[in-house]
């Protein structure tokens, strides 16, 4: 097996050569393309992007998973690149140029903190990497330059060509680029050397030494990687709510995204976008029951977990398994 | 795998289909019973969540209003003497509340903004707090929509937003009036303050020390502590070992308050406590852990028992009626000043029009403007914030005096201030 | 009035509740090998049933704190019966199982048990002063009171058939199946004990402090630090933790400020787990969590 990765021809998911499907993915991507068109109004269009941006995050979140770390901190790195591009672009960097640097902050710490950290596994990697989130909000509280506790109000808009960005179109077509590119990324990593040994890792550390791999350091490199896509998820956030401050970006933001990752599934890459999707949209055809909202949407997260506690991903699987006679746990 | 994606994202796009065919509500303008039209009155408020007992509340209190505007009797009639509904060019209408919680979410937010202006079309956004305000400015402006928050925060009001007005009173012009009073009358020379690390608690202990220092006090001490907190008895610690007349425990949440003076007692301070922020009777009693603990206790922002005004005694009175004894506190009173100026500006501006409703409301001042928190009231703020939107009440101070909050003194801040 | 001895006192006594507060996590950790993100909330509900039964119906406290007791013990064990047996074994789910139910009875707390807080008292009045220290009865109390229930709890664990069934399915859940351990009894005792626990800590917690829904939140966060500085499946690792907080809390808010207090525990368990991973008593066994 060749050391570079897969030919061209094995990389699009078909199981056999048949030209039928091929053009159902352009079509696909148009069609996404024309979402804003498609929309009634600035509200839902809104909504897709809400699920666009929760999508990177979710998705990277599974992407540790593979390698068996909960990410539970995922905020801290939303923070991170929300704060390291706002701060920049307030100094006068473009914002083009904030956004990749936002990321590779968020990588660089991943990195810097995963060394010691990535070593533990299972719970005690979740409440650390939700310690350092935690940490990371007294940071920006006490921190000059960071805006303090009030943090930052009116966070400048990005501009293409001398022009703002305004309302929420760009943006749209801005937080679909940056979504396409992560599952993208995650797509092709999958399918290369580096992502099958990924894979080995996560089905058993001993298996994967055994063969070789170089396990600490995979999963270090895994780890920064899905941290710089959160990081460049993070800056969109910023700029896009315009308004960022320290509390944002704890234990709230952190157990949404990771919901939306779980709920979707994390057996598969499109696992972030199906829970986004689903996390996303629920609670807003809820809004009629005022304040059993939040009840109801409790309900449905246990609903969903007690039903599927493989993600929705999961439920072609458990409908199998029902028809089969047998039932899960 | 393909097929199990498949069967996944088909789900999925039913969910969703479903769901945003339950989506709009749609809140444009529609004839109701006889010949009034009911236009939509949108607010984005905190309904679950920490900051749910003061949403709650706020979203109470405008339902009481909205009925009593839309029914008659009440306030409205009875107390003002006005006819149900309100009046433009002649044409009779009604206002339907739509209230979406946010959760004090700035992401949230947005959808809740966005869904009640394309939505629901409302022209007349009330909002909770400031957090709401920074991520949706553009989407307010360009829609020229009427913004009424009640709440804190910088960069709300300006020339720049002409039609957002503020209805919480200003830690700034409570302090202009307060703090005189304590220096001079009450006598406080010396004093620590403790406060919460959010930004409106930074804004509340700002502003009192800087008003403590300006008439001659001396602020010894200067604490925060970690929003959530039950445990003062550091903080208190150190304020009573430094031996001031008074301790500030400025912007410490109401339901934490009991918890603050008994602490205090607890540790041997016999000395005088102010809250800078109203506390809420029936918690305080409950958790203070003796009435001799809060006997003196100085708090604001509030009315006392007395209800000296008829239509905060038909607020109470109506308030009691519909969520019980329990829930009712003297703060909830300023809750319903929003919809019931705007109400009154639009008639006076004979208009719909925001903009219009915007200039009538920034000129008017009491008799005209009634307040549930007390006259004189008006609306300034062009000395800090570069325009007249921020409404200015007096300044209620309570005490504690056996066994029940009574009204000490009522100061109106100063006028040229602010 | 000296700052020291004060913050220590303070530091302890707000430790030994702490204890009380981590406990249940830990085990639910270490049997169950899932999380409980609603800990907080069934701390909340312990407050909430202790000051109806207390104050409401007019019992004694002592019969209070018991029936409360009793209560969460059957709410575990029904709620691990009817909705845990599909997340068995699979933590993830685990947790967003959990945090559904935190959601809920969060919320759920506002509709029923109002916005307004409510309070304990006349249960343990006066004030006293230890020395230096200026404190009272009740924290006092409580205090004893939660390291009664500590007590009561590692009696349980270790000298009890119950407790050795807890640590020989926490230890090796297979082999402990293969000895003759029900392995779904077992699970809904760990649950239920946990949310006793829990519920014991909401019972003392809402004599010192105030009763009000999102109280449980903070309990959470702290349940979780604990038991990661304190070390996977160590009991005596967790209480030493829980009063290590407690202090650091107390100090860092006198002596540094409020604002940094918070974050400083946090700091404290992200040091704790980069130098020494197996936290403060855990054993090292290799790998920690699954591998």
């Amino acid at each position: 097996m060749s050391r570079k990765g897969l030919p061209i021809s094995q990389i699009l998911p078909l199981k056999k050569p048949l030209s039928k499907r091929q053009w159902i993915i352009p079509v696909v991507i148009v069609l996404v393309c024309l979402i804003p068109v498609f929309v009634k109004n600035r509200y839902q269009l809104d909504l897709v992007i809400w699920i666009f941006l929760s999508t990177i995050f979710a998705t990277s979140v599974y992407q540790v998973a593979v390698v068996n770390r909960i990410l539970f901190g995922v905020s801290a790195f939303i923070g991170i690149g929300a704060y390291i591009s706002t701060v920049l672009v307030l100094h006068g960097v473009s914002f083009w140029l904030a956004l990749p640097l936002a990321g590779l902050a968020s990588a660089g710490v991943a990195y810097v903190i995963g060394y010691p950290l990535l070593r533990v596994g299972g719970i005690y990697f979740a409440i650390i990497t939700w310690s350092f989130a935690e940490v990371l909000i007294t940071f920006y509280k006490i921190v000059p330059g960071f805006g303090g506790i009030q943090g930052f109000h009116y966070i400048p808009s990005p501009s293409i060509f001398g022009n703002e960005f305004s309302g929420p179109v760009p943006y749209f077509y801005l937080v679909l680029g940056l979504m396409a590119i992560t599952l993208g990324f995650f797509y092709r990593l999958r399918k290369s050397r580096f992502g099958q040994d990924l894979k080995v890792i996560g089905s058993s550390d001993t298996l994967a030494r055994a063969l070789g791999i170089n396990v600490p350091r995979y999963r270090l490199l895994c780890f920064a990687i899905a941290a710089f896509f959160i990081g460049i998820g993070g800056s969109f956030y910023a700029h896009y709510l315009s308004y960022i401050e320290p509390y944002r970006f704890g234990i709230m933001l952190s157990s949404q995204m990771f919901a939306f990752s779980v709920i979707g599934g994390l057996g598969n890459l499109w696992g972030g976008l199906i829970g986004s999707t689903a996390m996303i949209l629920i609670p807003e055809g809820l809004h009629a029951f005022e304040y059993m909202r939040q009840v109801i949407y409790g309900a449905v997260i246990i609903f969903v977990m007690v039903l599927m506690p493989g993600g929705i991903i999961s439920l072609p699987h458990q409908i199998r398994l029902w028809r089969q006679g047998r039932v899960r746990g | 795998m393909n097929r199990k994606l498949l069967v996944a994202l088909v789900l999925t796009v039913v969910l969703v289909g479903g769901v945003l065919a339950g989506c709009a509500k749609g809140g444009a303008p529609e004839p109701g019973e006889g010949e009034a039209i009911i236009i939509p009155f949108g607010t984005c408020s905190c309904l679950s969540g920490p900051y749910a007992p003061w949403g709650l509340s706020e979203h109470w209190a405008q339902e009481i209003i909205v009925d009593d505007i839309n029914e008659g009797g009440g306030c409205w009639g009875d107390i003002y003497g006005h006819e149900p509904g309100f009046r433009v060019d002649g044409q009779l209408y009604k206002w339907n509340l739509i209230a979406y919680d946010y959760k004090i979410d700035s992401a949230e937010s947005v959808k809740v903004i966005n869904r009640l202006v394309y939505e629901d079309k409302c022209k007349f956004i009330h909002v909770f707090v400031w957090v709401a305000l920074y991520p949706n400015r553009d989407t307010l402006e360009e829609n020229k929509i009427f913004v009424s928050e009640q709440g804190m925060g910088e960069d709300i009001i300006g020339p720049e937003f002409p039609r957002t007005f503020r209805f919480l009173q200003e830690p700034n012009t409570n302090a202009a009036a307060l703090v005189p009073y304590l220096h001079d009358e009450l006598g406080f020379n010396t004093c620590c303050i403790i406060g919460d690390d959010t930004a409106d608690g930074v804004v509340y202990s700002t502003e009192y020390g800087n008003w403590m220092r300006q008439v001659g006090m001396q602020v010894l001490s200067e604490q925060i502590y970690e929003p959530g907190t039950q445990d003062y008895t550091p903080y208190l610690t150190k304020a009573i070992a430094e031996n001031p007349d008074l301790i500030a425990g400025l912007k410490v949440d109401a339901p934490l308050m009991g918890m603050f003076v008994k602490q205090a007692r607890e540790l041997g301070y016999e000395g005088e406590i102010f809250m800078g922020a109203p506390f809420t009777w029936k918690e305080l009693v409950e958790t203070c852990g003796g009435m001799e603990n809060i006997e003196g206790l100085l708090s604001t922002m509030m009315i006392g028992e007395e209800c000296p005004l008829p239509r905060q005694k038909w607020l109470r009175d109506e308030y009691i009626a519909r969520h019980g004894e329990m829930e009712w506190d003297g703060s909830i009173v300023d809750r319903a000043d929003p919809i019931h100026m705007i109400t009154l500006a639009i008639e006076k501006a004979n208009s719909l029009d925001p903009d219009a409703v915007a200039m009538a409301l920034e000129s008017m001042e009491s008799p005209e403007l009634k307040s549930f928190y007390g006259d004189p009231c008006w609306f300034g703020g062009e000395t800090v914030f570069g325009i007249n939107h921020d409404l200015v009440t007096p300044a209620h101070l309570i005490r504690v005096t056996n066994g029940r909050p009574v009204t000490v003194a009522t100061l109106t801040p100063p006028r040229d201030y602010y | 009035m000296e700052l020291f001895p004060q913050a220590l006192a303070g530091g302890l006594g707000s430790g030994c509740l702490y204890i009380l507060v981590a406990l249940g996590l830990s085990i639910i950790l270490g049997v169950m090998k899932t999380v409980n993100f609603a800990h907080g909330e069934f701390v909340m509900l312990g407050a909430y049933f202790t000051f109806y039964f207390y104050s409401l119906t007019g019992m004694n406290y002592p019969v209070a704190f018991v029936l409360t007791l009793v209560t969460l013990f059957a709410l575990g064990f029904g709620l691990e019966k009817a909705f845990f047996r599909p997340v068995r074994g699979n933590m993830l789910a685990g947790f967003i199982l959990t945090l559904g139910f935190s959601i809920l009875l969060l919320n759920l707390g506002f509709i029923v048990f109002g916005t307004k807080s409510r309070g304990i008292s006349g249960v343990f009045p006066g004030m006293l002063e230890l020395g230096s220290v200026h404190t009272s009865v009740e924290k006092v109390a409580t205090a004893a009171i939660a390291l009664g229930v500590m007590v009561a709890l590692l009696y349980i664990m270790y000298r009890t058939k119950l407790g050795r069934s807890f640590r020989a399915v926490s230890q090796d859940s297979e082999a402990a199946q293969l000895q003759g351990v029900n392995i779904g009894n077992i699970h809904s005792f760990c649950l239920a004990i946990s949310l006793a626990l829990a519920g014991a800590a909401g019972a003392l917690l809402g004599i010192i402090f105030n009763i009000y829904p999102t109280m449980g939140t903070r309990p959470t966060s702290l349940a979780f630090v604990i038991i990661v500085t304190g070390g996977l499946e160590s009991i005596p690792g967790t209480i030493l933790a829980a009063l290590l907080v407690g202090l650091v809390e107390s100090f860092v808010s006198l002596y540094v400020g409020g604002e940094v207090s918070w974050g400083a525990i946090f700091l404290m368990a992200f040091l704790m787990i980069v130098f020494r991973p197996r936290g403060l008593l855990g054993r090292d066994r290799g790998f920690l969590g699954r591998e």
